[in-house]
């Protein structure tokens, strides 16, 4: 008999297989052996194709893609290893079980038929009744195997949809392993499925790895779940992609954590998905300005800071007048296009603007940002986070002002819109979002009524009071730079010898317009706007100059008093201005004497007391002005580098008239004696005064009752003139 | 003595699925056409030096013949086998010695036994 003469293929028998039954290709030389085999496998479900060498084992194998092949060893015509060889080569052939029938004796060929890919051996003589039961034992493995890697293929094509994969960390020995998606995402070798925790954290954005990384340790050691986001570099060049990470502990008998088991999940589009919703809800899609959301957000954010910081902010409210006919005659798209050029020019104010708000706006996060919003058809919210006077939030109004009034060419036509605005101050004109936003947008219709500057704020006070001031600080500005300023020298006598020792310079402003402009009005507005810093500095080079003058032309040697703001300290460099005033006047440093008030050691006395000894490194004297009446703590007295204190005139006013102010007074001159420091008295105007102060034994005496503050020609006279009667010399 | 070992027979008639033409008498047909056949094989390749010849036959008697009983003979194919896969000419003549009788032996004796089956 033939091998093959029996196979054919039946029909399906209307079972969801292809094939009715399972096919089983035997294969043997020996006749008597196929035919033996034959009536068995029948039996038991099986259909039998037959071949009796290797090459025609391997042609049927082609044609009829058994199931099972079972397979003599020794055969003529290509033995069973060859065959076995050029089968697992074939599509079909991979996985198909094949049962070598070998030889007891031959120990060599069982070995050899594993090496090439067998699946099992049986020894001849065969037992036929026993093949049909390791045939269907065979085929049963085979099933398994194949939903086991049916199974886990799904599961990678499960993950691949997903983007999910997971992955086990041996903590121990350190190593990792990871599904296949796990290697797509990370771009790893698809073959080589685990490496060290390590190999992942190398592809985590340079930025956050040493974070992961400790986080993950962390979780290690309390052996808790964690869950990371992260950006890794992807598969491909240039493509981040944002992933979760999810990880549990595996915990032992013990409580030590000995594994994390975990997932990690390509979440680029969802969190891209997510930004467009939130952006969609809270961007304007005409100009991709904030909404009136965002705004609110961004508004009780600066409610929660400001409160907090005890900070003021400005809500301008925008109208664009015109818009309307814009829209009308040349169509919505020209009006979107108006629209988004406005916010373009108002981002470009704002941004101008940030270095505008002053030493409050700190760049950190605690500091609230300002927002330009579009909250309807033409009307916009400019919202300015932190801001130290109303001046500011009306310079920003101005530059909006400015900025939108200037053409616009929209669809090739020139057109023209002006901008309304109205201001509301935090917390002046209200306290909640809601108020704010009803008052700027009361402030913005008065302002349209008005018709003036553009802009309204909500509070006439504060109008009133921010336009004043901003024009007198323009002004001031000015008048620093046109020498509108002028200095007095107030003489300060010893008291002792009743000889004009020194003066104090005093600032003067002589407006053209308003006239004298008092310094309690102007020396604050320039402590504020930072004025000061070039103020300061003129006072010191005109009055040094001065006195060497007077010096040179031989009126006499003059100590001079400069009063100096602490903000002249903080944010000037007044150490290296008074240097450059030094040299430049050529005058003995010894003759300055620099006037500070205790505010400056209020906040951080050991910066006031390293700041004082750089003075003194100057060689210049220090006094304390108003002494006594700030915070004065007697304890850091001694501790300050300081020459003179001068006691504040409100204790000399009532002097004459009042015990008490004359024990506080005759405490000060002790205590600064005992200290080594000198004592001036200033705002001596009566005789009474000048008496008790004598009596107490004060060092120095400054005040109306010897002179008011002079011009340098008044002074030159003054000292001519020998005003001496007045001081009682030699009579302590 | 027999050749034959009655159970190796059993086992075959035990393979016998009925309505299907007999099957002892089919493989014992097998083996007394072709039987003849291979040990002419096995002696003119010995003479001349062609062992694989000699065993590749060998290997197919020995199978053979262990089916249709014949142990003594199946073990002496096997003894032949492995003396010439080890290229040991003069073991392969001694086993040679005889082979044609015994097998005509083992012939004579399945055929007796086939008609007895016929008969019975």
């Amino acid at each position: 008999m033939r091998a093959g003469s029996l196979s054919s293929i039946d029909a399906t028998t209307g079972e969801s297989r292809p094939r009715g039954k399972p096919v089983v290709l035997l294969v043997d030389d020996d006749i008597a052996s196929l035919m033996m085999a034959e009536g068995p496998l029948e039996d038991a479900g099986f259909q039998v194709v037959q071949a009796v060498d290797g090459v025609e084992a391997v042609d049927q194998f082609n044609r009829h893609h058994p199931d099972l092949v079972i397979m003599d060893a020794v055969m003529p015509n290509m033995d069973g290893f060859e065959a076995i060889r050029e089968i697992r080569k074939t599509n079909f052939g991979h996985h198909v079980p094949i049962l070598m029938t070998t030889g007891l004796d031959d120990l060599e060929s069982i070995t050899r038929a594993y090496d090439e890919g067998a699946t099992d051996f049986l020894t001849k003589p065969i037992n036929f009744f026993i093949l049909p039961y390791r045939v269907q034992y065979m085929l049963r493995s085979k099933e398994t195997a194949d939903e086991l890697r049916s199974s886990q293929a799904r599961l990678d094509n499960a993950q691949r949809i997903a983007r999910l994969g997971h992955w086990e960390w041996d903590i121990g020995s350190d190593t990792a392993n990871w599904s296949l998606e796990v290697a797509r995402m990370f771009g790893f070798d698809k073959r080589l499925l685990y490496g060290s925790m390590e190999s992942l954290f190398s592809k985590v954005d340079a930025n956050k790895r040493q974070e992961i990384r400790m986080d993950t340790e962390q979780a290690v050691e309390a052996g808790k779940p964690i869950t990371l986001e992260f950006n890794i570099q992807g598969e491909l060049e240039n493509d981040l992609r944002s992933v979760r990470l999810e990880a549990e502990p595996k915990i032992d008998s013990e409580g030590n954590c000995t594994h994390m088991l975990g997932t990690i999940q390509d979440i680029t589009e969802s969190a891209h998905a997510q930004k467009q919703i939130h952006d969609l809800a809270y961007y304007d899609l005409v100009t991709g300005l904030p909404n009136r959301a965002q705004l609110r957000e961004n508004l009780a954010q600066a409610l929660r800071l400001s409160e907090r910081q005890d900070n003021q902010f400005a809500l301008l409210f925008l109208d664009l007048d015109h818009f309307k006919q814009v829209n009308d005659t040349l169509g919505h798209d020209a009006g979107d296009d108006l629209l988004v050029q406005v916010s373009q020019r108002l981002s470009g104010v704002l941004r101008d603007s940030d270095t505008l708000s002053g030493p409050n706006n700190h760049d950190d996060d605690s500091a609230s940002k300002n927002t330009v919003a579009r909250i309807g058809g033409d009307e916009f919210v400019v919202l300015l986070g932190s801001i130290n006077r109303a001046e500011d939030a009306a310079r920003v109004a101005e530059r909006i002002a400015e900025s939108t009034s200037a053409p616009y060419t929209i669809s090739d036509v020139e057109v023209a819109v002006t901008t309304t605005i109205g201001i509301s101050v935090y917390p002046t004109d209200g306290r909640d979002s809601e108020t704010l936003m009803k008052h700027a947008d009361v402030a913005m219709y008065h302002a349209k009524e008005n018709g003036r500057n553009g802009y309204q704020f909500y509070s006439t006070d504060i109008h009133e009071h921010a336009l004043s001031r901003f024009s007198m600080e323009r002004e001031l500005k000015l008048a620093i730079e046109d020498n509108q300023l002028s200095l007095l020298y107030q003489p300060k006598l010893d008291m002792v010898t009743g000889e004009t020792i020194g003066v104090e310079a005093l600032a003067r402003w002589n407006h053209p317009e308003r006239g004298p402009i008092s310094p309690t009005d102007f020396i604050p507005l320039a402590e504020e706007t930072g004025l000061i810093m070039p103020l300061g500095k003129w006072v010191l080079e005109e009055s040094t100059r001065q006195v060497q003058k007077w010096k040179d032309q031989g009126l006499g040697t003059f100590s001079v008093a400069i009063n100096c703001s602490p903000v002249q300290f903080t944010r000037g460099n007044m150490i290296a201005d008074i240097d450059e005033a030094l040299k430049a006047s050529q005058i003995d440093p010894n003759l300055l004497e620099i006037e500070l008030t205790e505010n400056l050691f209020l906040h951080n006395i050991e910066n006031g007391i390293q700041l004082l000894n750089s003075l003194k490194g100057l060689g210049v004297q220090i006094a304390i002005d108003d002494f006594a009446t700030g915070v004065s703590s007697l304890s850091y007295l001694k501790r300050l580098p300081v020459d003179k204190l001068k006691i504040d005139r409100a204790f000399v006013e009532e002097l004459h008239v009042d015990k008490g102010d004359e024990a506080i007074v005759s405490a000060i001159v002790t205590l600064g004696h005992r200290l080594g420091l000198k004592i001036v008295a200033e705002g001596v105007e009566l005789e009474e005064q000048y008496d008790i102060l004598r009596k107490l034994k004060c060092n120095e005496i400054q005040g109306y009752y010897f002179s008011y503050p002079l011009s340098s020609d008044d002074f030159e006279q003054w000292v001519h003139d020998q005003h001496r009667p007045l001081v009682k010399t030699g009579t302590a | 003595m027999s050749e034959i070992d009655q159970s190796a027979l059993d086992n075959v008639r035990a393979l016998q699925r009925p309505g299907s033409p007999d099957l002892l008498s089919r493989i014992i047909g097998i083996f007394v056409a072709q039987t003849p056949e291979g040990v002419h094989a096995i002696i003119t390749a010995l003479a001349a030096n062609d062992l694989d010849t000699v065993r590749n036959t060998a290997h197919s008697i020995k199978s053979s013949a262990a089916y249709v009983g014949a142990a003594r003979l199946s073990s002496r194919m096997a003894d032949l086998e492995r003396a010439a896969r080890e290229e040991h000419v003069d073991i392969c003549r001694e086993i040679v010695e005889g082979l044609e009788a015994h097998s005509q032996s083992v012939i004579d004796e399945l055929q007796s036994l086939s008609s007895q089956d016929k008969a019975a």
